[in-house]
């Protein structure tokens, strides 16, 4: 490899006052230091640095998880506890929507309501839980309504009524027509 | 620019052993000694002592290369010492206190003490002491350039190089100045060095050779022609000593010490007794270093010959003043220490460097290992931990879902309980926290009345009547009203 010619430097330099060769040298100096901490002071530090923080935070997930671990026999009871309200996280989402309007149905017809129609509105999953929403029109008389309505929030599969709408079917009538939007809670 | 001052660092490598030779080339012999220099022990090695009468400077580094040929190549410091004889030595008063200034006016003055002109000689000086604030008195010592010269070239020959050249009776007073101990004299010592053809002559005063002559007359003379170089001795010695004395240049001497070569030092000191009005102290230096056997050998083969001159001055070397090389050689010894000093600097930052860069290579390491130290140890606990938390999620939410369940029928219930028996409701809507009510009423009071029982609820806030609007129903006044409000649990529940 050729060595660049640095004699052209050397007589630049040479033709400096002693001032502006001080400056010179200074704004070298400067110069190397902000290439020098540029190039590999800072990514150094950095790494070291990121470093530093992943061992931190393993070290504090280690501590939390040991905390957990000391609370196992507990966490396992009430697992065991409220395993009838979980259901199979593992089945897709149809077969968990036909699963909610089966038991809606089922739920209806024990109240003697009668079920103008059901649709399902989606399914949404939110961290470690999914939502199958449920739209259903029904019609009834009062009582049996709120007897549907009351066996809907007592079930064992985590169905809940987000809203509804009560109005009575005619004028005069006793009979009511009712629109909920239900929503059941899966645990994955 | 940036240059750092490796001498600080010499500390280091005075912890390393050290190997010297002094050469002293006078009139018809070579003197040679070696001495090894460690923290904790100082050697003479050998002793060599070379006839080279009739020899010239080619034969006389033959001589040398044949006598320390083996030292070539070796880390070794050879140092020529110059005896008083090829000296000019001068005591003078400089009109300034100032280093700088003594040294200019010195170099200006010193061609007239000499026959040379000033560029044939070498000048050094040893100050002495200030006087009336702004005097100095100076020892002033003038060597020709040409037998400096003539020693570099023989040794160059010879295959070594010249690192200094000393003045020996400087070295020799510091030398006897220390084994005596002498920092408390409150006057100054003559110490008298016989040799086998010269004596020197000199006046130590707190450790510092002040004055130096040398007398051509030596143990060989003294013992040859007793009659008549006894009395030349004594008379030379009185007239160095009224040298001294009439130079002004300190008190006159309370002790002579008489040291040099050991055959006829005792018969010297009886005479010195009976003719000089001063206490004489013979010492011996060979009982003042450390001398290996092979160099004692040698003493004894040459008794008539004086080794102090060869090996004091190698032992207080750093403390000695006058260094006598030529400036050139200066010049280039200090272009060459300078360049030394330069790849010193250069190894020191890159090894600084280096350090630096392991340090965090080491740090980066040690990290990442720590970290996979602990993922490989924990991740089993991680595991099952996982595991742990989704039950715990699944606890959390039906421990929620059993905790709000039914809110929207007790909103039902709390409504039935509110509405009096002239309301009649034709619309009730639940959305999460927002509630709206549609119905009539007899009057307008009975909705207002019904908007404060609402309020009072604790699972109603902001209960607000959208429309109250009055209509007839056959014979009956109505007043149709929609009311609506945001739910709220109770604190409670």
């Amino acid at each position: 490899m050729k060595l660049p010619n640095l004699q052209f430097l050397q007589v630049f330099v040479g033709k400096l006052s002693k001032k502006d060769r001080l400056i010179f040298y200074l704004t070298v100096f400067m110069v190397s230091l902000l290439i020098l901490d540029r190039a590999i002071v800072s990514p150094v530090f950095s790494k070291i640095k990121s470093l530093n923080n992943q061992v931190r935070d393993k070290q504090a997930e280690i501590k939390k998880n040991l905390r957990l671990l000391a609370q196992k026999d507990r966490i396992i009871t009430g697992s065991v506890k409220y395993s009838s309200f979980l259901g199979d996280a593992r089945l897709s989402d149809d077969q968990q929507v036909t699963l909610v309007l089966k038991e809606l149905e089922s739920l209806a017809s024990k109240s003697s309501v009668y079920l103008v129609d059901m649709k399902p509105a989606g399914v949404k999953t939110s961290g470690s839980s999914k939502i199958i929403m449920i739209n259903l029109n029904c019609e009834a008389q009062m009582e049996q309504l709120v007897n549907f309505m009351y066996n809907l929030e007592n079930s064992n599969s985590l169905i809940s009524i987000e809203k509804y709408q009560l109005v009575p079917k005619t004028r005069e009538s006793s009979v009511a027509k009712c629109s909920i939007s239900v929503y059941k809670i899966v645990a994955l | 620019m940036f240059k750092i001052k490796m001498k600080k660092f010499k500390f280091f490598s005075r912890l390393a052993h050290q190997e010297m030779v002094g050469v002293n080339l006078s009139g018809n012999n070579l003197k040679i000694s070696h001495l090894k220099i460690s923290p904790n022990k100082k050697e003479v090695v050998n002793l060599l002592n070379l006839d080279i009468t009739a020899l010239n400077d080619i034969e006389i580094a033959k001589k040398i290369q044949v006598a320390i040929g083996a030292l070539r190549g070796k880390a070794v410091e050879i140092i020529d010492l110059l005896p008083t004889h090829l000296v000019i030595t001068k005591n003078i008063e400089v009109p300034s206190i100032e280093k700088k200034e003594i040294k200019e006016i010195l170099n200006l003055q010193a061609g007239r003490h000499t026959p040379y002109s000033r560029e044939e000689i070498i000048v050094d000086y040893v100050e002495i002491g200030t006087y009336k604030n702004s005097y100095t008195k100076v020892l002033l010592v003038i060597v020709a350039r040409s037998v400096v010269k003539r020693h570099y070239e023989i040794l160059e020959r010879a295959g070594f190089r010249l690192k200094q050249a000393l003045l020996a009776s400087e070295g020799m007073a510091l030398a006897v100045f220390k084994t005596l101990r002498l920092e408390n004299e409150s006057a100054p010592v003559n110490i008298l060095h016989v040799d086998e053809n010269f004596t020197d002559f000199s006046v130590v005063f707190k450790n510092r050779v002040i004055f130096i002559r040398s007398i051509p007359i030596g143990a060989s003379q003294l013992k040859q022609e007793k009659e008549v170089y006894q009395l030349k001795f004594i008379d030379e010695l009185k007239r160095s000593l009224e040298a001294y004395l009439g130079g002004d240049i300190e008190i006159s001497p309370n002790m002579l010490i008489l040291t040099g070569a050991e055959d006829g030092l005792k018969e010297i000191e009886t005479l010195l007794n009976s003719t000089m009005h001063l206490p004489i102290k013979t010492l011996s230096y060979s009982g003042m270093f450390n001398i290996s056997e092979l160099a004692r050998g040698a003493m004894f083969k040459s008794r008539q010959i004086s080794f102090f001159d060869v090996i004091a001055p190698l032992l207080n070397c750093p403390e000695l003043k006058i260094d006598l090389v030529p400036e050139e050689a200066r010049v280039r010894r200090s272009l060459e220490e300078r360049g030394k000093d330069l790849i010193k600097t250069g190894i020191f930052i890159l090894s600084i460097f280096i350090i630096v860069f392991f340090i965090l290579a080491s740090k980066i390491y040690f990290h990442g290992v720590q970290l996979n130290r602990l993922e490989r140890k924990y991740s089993t606990v991680n595991r099952e931990a996982k595991e742990l938390e989704k039950d715990l999620v699944k606890i959390g939410l039906v421990k929620n879902y059993l905790t709000n369940r039914g809110y929207s029928l007790e909103i039902l219930t709390q409504l039935h309980g509110l509405v009096s028996a002239d309301i009649e409701l034709s619309e009730i809507r639940y959305d999460l926290d927002k509630f709206s009510i549609k119905g009539s009423a007899d009057a307008m009071s009975s909705v207002f009345s019904f908007v404060d029982r609402l309020e009072k609820s604790e699972y109603f806030k902001e209960v607000k009547t959208r429309y109250t609007t009055k209509r007839k129903d056959g014979l009956r006044d109505l007043t149709d009203f929609e009311i609506i409000t945001l739910t709220e649990r109770p604190k409670d529940r």
